[in-house]
Formats: structure tokens, C-alpha cells, sequence
């Protein structure tokens, strides 16, 4: 068995053990367990807020659902302030979480990371003090792995600084506090968002404008973008308003002139196949990961922490799921992510060129369930349909093997703490 | 347990195949609506004349609106009795502003007559807008001709489509009635005037011959489209052509009809920058 292999011999497994162990990873699972309750509200209140009554919410636009229920608007803006509220409330307390040793009460530095964390995520300009509605609107109104990373790396580094701080100073430690600070100021910058938006942006330029060789470029941007994820940088990076690139405005404006969608002037671009297709469950296909830890970890006790996680997953929203199970830093859960990601960005590709399936050029709403996002982004093509349930099935059977030896992994590393 | 998993898997399928139904049909929806909102590349000029003419009806007019630099394809169209369309001329395919005639077979007079013509005009229009494309157009009508295009935008225009300027010359909005009393018609243009769209912008020339009328429309009569179209268009312009040519049937070819036309109807209107 393959599974056999890496485990006896690999240094891959051993990184990834390595990788695990390390004081930040294992503070962040403890922290995201010590708030499991508090996760689960803020899941809730998302699904509520961002899938069905968010003014882009998927089950909204389905169901009209601002058409027939009385009050709409009054609900939803009450429900979109508490779920600000209580987002925020959570990503203060994974702050203090991390920044305060071993979660004692009234921690000064848990309060420090927490204030610090407050001035990191303040959504606008800080020096003026003036506030950026978009992103106030779209990054705070759900659950958002983005701020709770942010909040951790922010909490665990003050921490460490006040613990240095504590001790008698010498040069070493001057040194030591000097780094933590410049790394502080630097994941500031990176992520401060209108120039990393725009990054991202011409990144998008760049790619779509490749022509032929956008198919291979894209399934490659695809991995790399697991990487990232695995390591929690792709969370840092802002949800991009790029997403919708020049290409597939361009592919868009030519077919609402009444030109036919086969005839597209870039057929090939990342949203025609890696944002419909390749995340499903948002970026790294979480979707099919669910369904594949579901069907191997029937029985097991750890599951039911899990299941809840689904709905949020189903509509896109990761955050419950990569709080809940182990996936950020480990590597060997990245391998079928990696795969998976570039198998179903690469089949919709080659359909594409050969001319049977039209490329997805409508935009879709971010909360409509991945498998459907092709079948509506091509205003509903069969093949689309069917790409999109091949993509998770054959995704799920890239995830089983790596689910078992991970889990195998895990029941080590729990056994040996 | 195995009755909850059945129930669990029934469960999943129903609500994968409700959110594919309903939300397929919603983008459809929104597909449409988008298509509505992008402006086609061509954009023309629809003109209907009155009744008694064909589409024959305007071609000194065009020929006076072409310039040496400028010329734009004209397409003829008359709409048959039973609804069958014939065409004459074509539209350059590079033209971006042409000119197109609606006439009818039946033209007569008489408002049972002008609903029918409207129902024509709309049948040709959704031939026409499939046919070349395009999804906003500007309209000139003389005498009943505005009245069809009237009616066009109350009863039969779709949110798909979009108007950017009319021009109706010496439109009896009231019929022939010299006094102030409301028609039938004109209650009715009044009752549903609110489906006209609010981004119009929308010009009514009179033509007066004496201090009463252009010999055939009283001033009276065309000056009752205030009645229909302000408050309602973005812009209603009304203006008064007088002394030689004013007369009913001549204000298309009058000079100052012409200037008029030249200079409010010809620049496309870009839907973006209204």
C-alpha cells in the first residue's frame, strides 16, 4: 500500500509531525477547540446572515426571500450587526487566547493582543481613522478565517514578546523582541488591503492573458494557492474583488452583446475553471474533504463535532471546518488538496478547448454550492452539472487514502502528547 | 437507522435538485436582466408615420438628414394585415445608427385603428431587435405615428429593451378635439403612463399654420402630451415650428424639423452615460 510506505519511511510524515507539533500550531488547535461553542455560534449566525439573507446570499436570490418575508429588511440588519458583533467578539477572544500563557484570567497580554489585533483588522484607513464600507460589509458580516489568523499570529506573537519582555534584558533578547516586532509590522503591510488587492489583480492579468498556456498555468495557480492556504497565508491575503478578472468581463460583455458563449474571445481563464470548478467548499475543494472524513470516520467519536461543519462547507463558507479539523499546517492532508485542486481546474480546461462544454462566463453568487456553480455560471449547461458532481466524486476518492494515514498520524501525535 | 439514512439520502437529493431548479431559473432571470442592462452596439432610429402614409413615407426627410460626411443605411419594413413582415433595403453591417421605417398595410385612422398599428409596430420591433441585434432604440413619429409609438411604450415595451429619445412631430395626443375635454384615447395614454420608462427624454414638435393648429392637429391637442409624458420622462421638450412648410403633412420635410431632428436625435444616446 502506498499509505504503508509514507508512513514507514517518510520524511515527508515526519516533516508534516514536525510541522504539527510546533508551539504556534499546537496553541492555534488549542485555542480553536478551548472556543469550539463560540465557533459554532458564529457559524450559525453566518450561514444565516451570508447564505440567506446577505443581499448576494445564494438561498435569497433562489428564493426571493426578500420578496415574502415581512420585515426583511429590519431582520436583516439585525441579524448582519449581530453577526458583526459576535464575529469580532470571536476573533478577539482567539487573540487573547493565544496571546495570553496557558489561558490564564485576566492575562495583560491577552488584552494587549487583543487591542492589537482590534487596530490590525480595523477596517479602513488607521490613520485617519476613516472607515471602508466594502470592507466592513464583506469581511466582517460571516465567520472569516482571514481575521481569526490574523488575530492568532498577532495574539501569539505579543505574547511571546511579553514573556520576553519579563525576563531581565539583554542583547539576545533585544534582538529577539526586535524581529518579533519587524515580523509584526510586516504581516501589518501584507495585510493592509488595497495593495494586495491589487496584487492579486495583476496576478489575475497576467494569468488570463496567457492564451494556450492559461490551461496549464491555471491548475499550477490552483496548487500553489493550496499551498498557501495549508499555511494559512491565502487566508491573510483580502477576498479579492478580482475574482470576476478582465478576462471574464471581457468573455461576459461579448456574450450580452448576443454573441454565442462557444465563440468567447478567452475561454481559458481562472474563473472560467478554477473559481466555478476547483472550490468546491472554497479553495483546496473542503467539500469533497468533508464527504471523504464523513464516510471513513463513520463510526468514530470525533465525528459529530464535524457534521455540523458540512452546511457552512456546502455554501462556501470554511472557516467552521478548518477551525474543526486539523487541515491548516498539514502537509499531508495538502497532497490530495494539491491534486484534487488541479485535476477538476484541469477537466473543465480541456472540455473547454475541445469545444463541448462553453466556458463559464455568468457571474455566480460566492455562496452557491460549488458543484452548481458551473451549471449556473453557464445558465445551465448539462455537462456543467456533470463536471461539477465528477469533480467532487472523484475529488472525495483522492482524499480517502490521505484522510486514513492523517488520522492514523493524528491518533500518533495525540497518543505521544 | 437504516430508515433515518434512506430519509437522510432523500433529504440530500431533494434539496440538491431544489437549489439546481430554483437556482437556474433565478439566473435566467438574472441573465436576462444583465443582457437588458448592457447596451447593444447598434442603437437605431425607428421612424413611424402617420396614417394614410407607408414607409415611403420619410425618405425626403432622410435624404435631407444625410450628410456629405455621414450617410446611414435606411431598412424598410411593412407590417401585412396578418402580421407577416416585408422587408426592403438593409442595414450596413458597420452602421451603429441607422435608420429603420415601421409603415403599416392598414393605416387608417381612427384610435381602434392605432392600437392595432401599435400591436403591429411591437411585433415588427421584437422581429427587428432579434434580427439585428439590439436592444435600445430612438423613435420619431409623425401625427399617429407617435401615437403608435406611444402605446408601443405603454402596453408592449419589455424591460429588456430601453428607449433613449422619441420625437413626435404634430402627435394628436388628443385626437382632432379642439376643446379642452379629454378623449377616450388620451384618458387611457394618461392611466398608464407610468410604464413609460423615467430615463426618456422626449421632444413634441407642433406645427402652427394659424394661432390654432397646423391645419389638421390642433396646437391644443398636441400640446396634451404634457398630460402623458411630464413628470414621467427624464425631459419633455415641447416646441412650435411655424411659417413655410408647417402646414400637417409638411413638417417632416420643414427646415427647421430637420435642424431639430439633426440635433436631438442623431447622436446615439449611450445608455452608460445617462
Amino acid at each position: 500500500m502506498i499509505g504503508d510506505d509514507v508512513m514507514d519511511g517518510g520524511r515527508y510524515v515526519r516533516l508534516s509531525r514536525k510541522i504539527m507539533a510546533a508551539d504556534f500550531v499546537q496553541r492555534l488547535q488549542q485555542t480553536f477547540r478551548l472556543l469550539n461553542q463560540q465557533i459554532l455560534v458564529a457559524s450559525v449566525i453566518s450561514v444565516i446572515n451570508f447564505v440567506v439573507l446577505d443581499s448576494h446570499g445564494f438561498l435569497k436570490e433562489i428564493f426571493g426571500i426578500n420578496k415574502w418575508l415581512p420585515f426583511y429588511s429590519a431582520i436583516h440588519v439585525a441579524t448582519n450587526s449581530l453577526a458583526m458583533i459576535i464575529c469580532t467578539i470571536l476573533v478577539i477572544s482567539v487573540a487573547y487566547s493565544m496571546g495570553s500563557k496557558e489561558n490564564v484570567e485576566n492575562s495583560l497580554a491577552g488584552y494587549i493582543s487583543g487591542i492589537m489585533t482590534i487596530i490590525f483588522l480595523f477596517p479602513g484607513d488607521v490613520m485617519t481613522g476613516k472607515i471602508n464600507q466594502n470592507i466592513l460589509l464583506n469581511g466582517y458580516n460571516a465567520i472569516n478565517l482571514r481575521n481569526l489568523l490574523i488575530a492568532a499570529i498577532v495574539g501569539y506573537l505579543v505574547g511571546r514578546m511579553y514573556e520576553q519582555f519579563l525576563q531581565s534584558l539583554t542583547w539576545q533578547l533585544a534582538w529577539r523582541v526586535g524581529v518579533t516586532l519587524l515580523i509584526l509590522l510586516v504581516l501589518f503591510i501584507m495585510t493592509r488591503n488595497d495593495w494586495t488587492e491589487l496584487l492579486i489583480g495583476e496576478l489575475y492579468g497576467l494569468i488570463d492573458g496567457m492564451q494556450n498556456w492559461s490551461i496549464i498555468a491555471i491548475p499550477i495557480l490552483a496548487m500553489l494557492n493550496c499551498v498557501m492556504l495549508i499555511f494559512g497565508v491565502d487566508s491573510l491575503l483580502p477576498m479579492s474583488g478580482a475574482e470576476f478578472g478582465p478576462a471574464a468581463t471581457k468573455n461576459l460583455n461579448y456574450v450580452l452583446e448576443g454573441h454565442s458563449v462557444y465563440s468567447v474571445p478567452a475561454p481559458i481563464n481562472i474563473h472560467a475553471l478554477f473559481d466555478t470548478y476547483a472550490t468546491q467548499g472554497g479553495i483546496g475543494m473542503l467539500l469533497p474533504l468533508v464527504i471523504a472524513v464523513w464516510i471513513i470516520n463513520r463510526h468514530r467519536h470525533d465525528i459529530r463535532n464535524l457534521k455540523w461543519t458540512t452546511i457552512p462547507t456546502l455554501f462556501n463558507l470554511n472557516a467552521p471546518l478548518l477551525t474543526n479539523y486539523p487541515i491548516l499546517f498539514n502537509l499531508i492532508l495538502l497532497v490530495p488538496m494539491m491534486i484534487s485542486s488541479a485535476v477538476t481546474s484541469l477537466i473543465p480546461g480541456i472540455l473547454i478547448l475541445l469545444g463541448w462544454l462553453p466556458s463559464s462566463v455568468y457571474p455566480v453568487s460566492l455562496s452557491a454550492p460549488g458543484l452548481l456553480q458551473g451549471y449556473f455560471s453557464t445558465n445551465g449547461n448539462w455537462l456543467a452539472l456533470c463536471v461539477g458532481l465528477f469533480n467532487l466524486v472523484i475529488s472525495v476518492l483522492i482524499y480517502m487514502p490521505f484522510i486514513k494515514i492523517s488520522d492514523q498520524e493524528l491518533q500518533v501525535s495525540r497518543h505521544e502528547i | 437507522m437504516k430508515f433515518k439514512k434512506i430519509m437522510f439520502g432523500w433529504l440530500v437529493l431533494v434539496g440538491f435538485v431544489a437549489m439546481a431548479g430554483f437556482g437556474i431559473s433565478q439566473q435566467n432571470a438574472n441573465v436576462k436582466l444583465m443582457r437588458a442592462k448592457v447596451p447593444s452596439a447598434i442603437d437605431p432610429i425607428i421612424l413611424v408615420p402617420g396614417s394614410s402614409a407607408d414607409e415611403n413615407r420619410f425618405d425626403s426627410l432622410i435624404q435631407s438628414l444625410d450628410s456629405k460626411n455621414e450617410t446611414h443605411s435606411l431598412l424598410k419594413v411593412r407590417v401585412n394585415k396578418d402580421d407577416s413582415l416585408h422587408y426592403s433595403g438593409r442595414i450596413r453591417q458597420s452602421d451603429k445608427r441607422p435608420y429603420i421605417v415601421v409603415g403599416f398595410q392598414n393605416n387608417q385612422d381612427g384610435y381602434e385603428n392605432i392600437k392595432k398599428q401599435a400591436k403591429w409596430f411591437s411585433i415588427a420591433y421584437t422581429a427587428l431587435s432579434k434580427r439585428y441585434h439590439f436592444n435600445q432604440f430612438s423613435g420619431i413619429g409623425h401625427s399617429n405615428g407617435g401615437l403608435v409609438l406611444t402605446i408601443f411604450l405603454e402596453k408592449y415595451m419589455t424591460s429588456t429593451s430601453s428607449i433613449d429619445k422619441l420625437m413626435t412631430i404634430g402627435t394628436p395626443f388628443n385626437l382632432e378635439n379642439t376643446s379642452s375635454e379629454k378623449t377616450t384615447m388620451l384618458k387611457d395614454l394618461i392611466a398608464d403612463r407610468k410604464k413609460i420608462p423615467k430615463t426618456l427624454k422626449m421632444y413634441s414638435v407642433a406645427g402652427t399654420q394659424s394661432y390654432a393648429g397646423d391645419g389638421i392637429v390642433p396646437f391644443s391637442s398636441v400640446d396634451s402630451g404634457k398630460y402623458i409624458y411630464q413628470n414621467q420622462a427624464n425631459l419633455y421638450t415641447e416646441m412650435i415650428v411655424t411659417g413655410t412648410d408647417s402646414a400637417h403633412s409638411d413638417l417632416p420635410e420643414n427646415k427647421q424639423t430637420i435642424s431639430l431632428i439633426r440635433r436631438f436625435m442623431l447622436k446615439p444616446g449611450n445608455l452608460n452615460n445617462r
